[in-house]
């Protein structure tokens, strides 16, 4: 029983850690497009 | 088409000329496997029965460790110097770059394996005189495929920053077949099983060894780019 | 995909795989001979079929790639390596965990595994191999190139393996459990292979778009320092 629950944990902690750094990144990214684009917005006026 | 046979042999006797002059790749192969053999029959304490069991895989081991030592060079001189452009530029066809390596790369190896089999054969005390020209064909095959990969993944590994780590991170796993092949053929042989034994697994090994090769003649103009 | 049907997308992912536990713990039935551990199988098989969809896609894009030379297909390889070599390591955790518990040992080279691990191997190297090229410009040649021998060698490996074992008879793992399922188990393992393939497919969406987010800032500094000029 346990051993089913380790190989369970095992690929819940792996994807969700893998995931979550998926969704950072994205965020990361795309508030760094946000900034450039205000950025470019100002250089025009 | 004889203009392409022509350019290959060109490039053929080029890298022999190379090879012959400076005898690099064929003295680091040949020390390098003689020392394997050595530590292996320092590293298993065996009785004669297991000695024949798994001389097979040591002589293939010796032969792809050692295949390693040679692959690594046959594009590094090129690269060194830039003369990769120079071929490059040249009015060759990729492909003929490819069958000239391969044959170069082909032909040190054969030639090693030739040089070192008497040694084995005496250190592991094997009576293979009547089977030698079964063996020779193993080896022939073996060798073809191990190196029809084996010059593809050179040119590629040339190309990055840790070279002498991703050829053989690159070559072991995919020739695998190559090397279950060779190993159970010659094992085989070395342990006289019966003929039908030993033609089944050198039909399996032409078998790969053909799609092994054609692929990498396809692929390979796409890894040497300008 | 805009955001409405991403997020959408996110949610039906999320759900089925919660759906997927419920049938593995709840519905479905408990093993006779192997107990409760067998249901490992149930995420372990799911997460070897989708890393081999992986490898598949990896070598199609590089297939694609070299014929039409669009960097499109050379992202879409790439991100599917990185996503397979997860689900294939996955494979590599948990088929021991359960081989353990089951036959008593950890380990046997016999065709699937050694298949497995060769997989494992080649995809890794395919990412080291991205990483470590000097000339950026001919990275996508040579990985495409990488994809396809990798691809091709692994039937090589397993038929190659298969005839090594039968010469060399070993301990068989996981031979038995396809051997005419249960109703409830299939209907359980299907379910699963559904929210596997749909979390594939979610993951493998998250790493494109951040690969397009990334391009469109490299083309927004560069209009950034046009204007500076």
């Amino acid at each position: 029983m346990s051993y089913l629950f380790i190989a369970y944990s095992i690929i819940w902690i792996v994807l969700f850690f893998y995931i979550s750094g998926l969704f950072i990144r994205q965020k990361r990214l795309f508030s760094e497009i946000e900034n450039l684009k205000q950025l470019i917005k100002e250089k025009d006026i | 088409m004889i203009n392409y046979i022509k350019k290959v042999f060109a490039l053929l006797s080029k890298d022999l000329r190379i090879e012959f002059r400076t005898k690099d790749s064929f003295n680091s192969m040949f020390v390098f496997a003689l020392l394997m053999i050595i530590v292996f029959n320092y590293a298993f304490d065996l009785t004669r029965k297991e000695t024949l069991e798994i001389a097979s895989g040591i002589l293939w081991i010796a032969f792809t460790f050692s295949g390693i030592l040679g692959l690594n060079r046959s594009f590094s001189y090129e690269k060194e110097n830039s003369a990769i452009e120079g071929i490059i530029l040249s009015p060759v066809d990729r492909s003929a770059i490819y069958l000239g390596k391969f044959l170069s790369n082909f032909l040190i190896m054969l030639l090693f394996e030739v040089v070192l089999l008497p040694f084995f054969v005496i250190f592991f005390n094997l009576k293979i005189l009547s089977d030698l020209p079964i063996l020779f064909l193993v080896m022939l095959l073996g060798t073809w495929g191990f190196v029809s990969v084996g010059t593809i993944f050179s040119a590629i590994s040339v190309q990055t920053k840790m070279r002498e780590i991703m050829l053989p991170l690159l070559l072991f796993p995919i020739a695998v077949p190559i090397i279950i092949g060779a190993v159970e053929s010659t094992s085989y042989i070395i342990q006289e099983e019966n003929w039908q034994l030993i033609w089944l697994w050198i039909q399996r090994l032409i078998g790969i060894n053909v799609i092994y090769f054609t692929i990498s003649f396809i692929l390979f103009e796409y890894v040497i780019v300008e | 995909m805009k955001k409405a049907s991403f997020l959408i997308f996110s949610i039906l992912t999320f759900l089925s795989m919660l759906t997927a536990l419920f049938f593995v713990f709840i519905y479905a039935p408990t093993e006779k001979t192997m107990g409760v551990v067998q249901k490992i199988f149930y995420f372990h098989v799911p997460s070897g079929w989708i890393a081999f969809l992986a490898f598949f896609i990896v070598f199609l894009s590089g297939v694609i790639y070299l014929m039409k030379k669009d960097k499109y297909w050379d992202i879409v390889g790439s991100s599917s390596a990185e996503v397979g070599v997860i689900f294939c390591s996955l494979v590599l955790i948990t088929g021991p965990i359960w081989a353990k518990k089951v036959w008593g040992i950890f380990w046997t080279w016999d065709a699937k595994l050694t298949s497995a691990v060769v997989l494992w191997l080649i995809y890794i190297s395919y990412i080291l191999l991205r990483k470590y090229v000097i000339d950026e410009s001919k990275r996508a040649n040579i990985s495409a190139v990488v994809g396809i021998l990798g691809f091709i060698d692994v039937p090589l490996v397993y038929m190659s393996t298969r005839w090594w074992r039968t010469q060399h008879p070993q301990p068989v793992i996981g031979g038995g459990e396809n051997s005419g399922l249960e109703p409830k188990m299939l209907l359980t393992f299907f379910i699963c292979l559904i929210a596997f393939t749909l979390l594939f497919f979610f993951i493998l969406y998250l790493k494109l778009s951040i690969e397009n987010a990334r391009k469109e800032i490299d083309y927004l500094y560069k209009s950034v320092e046009g204007k500076e000029t």
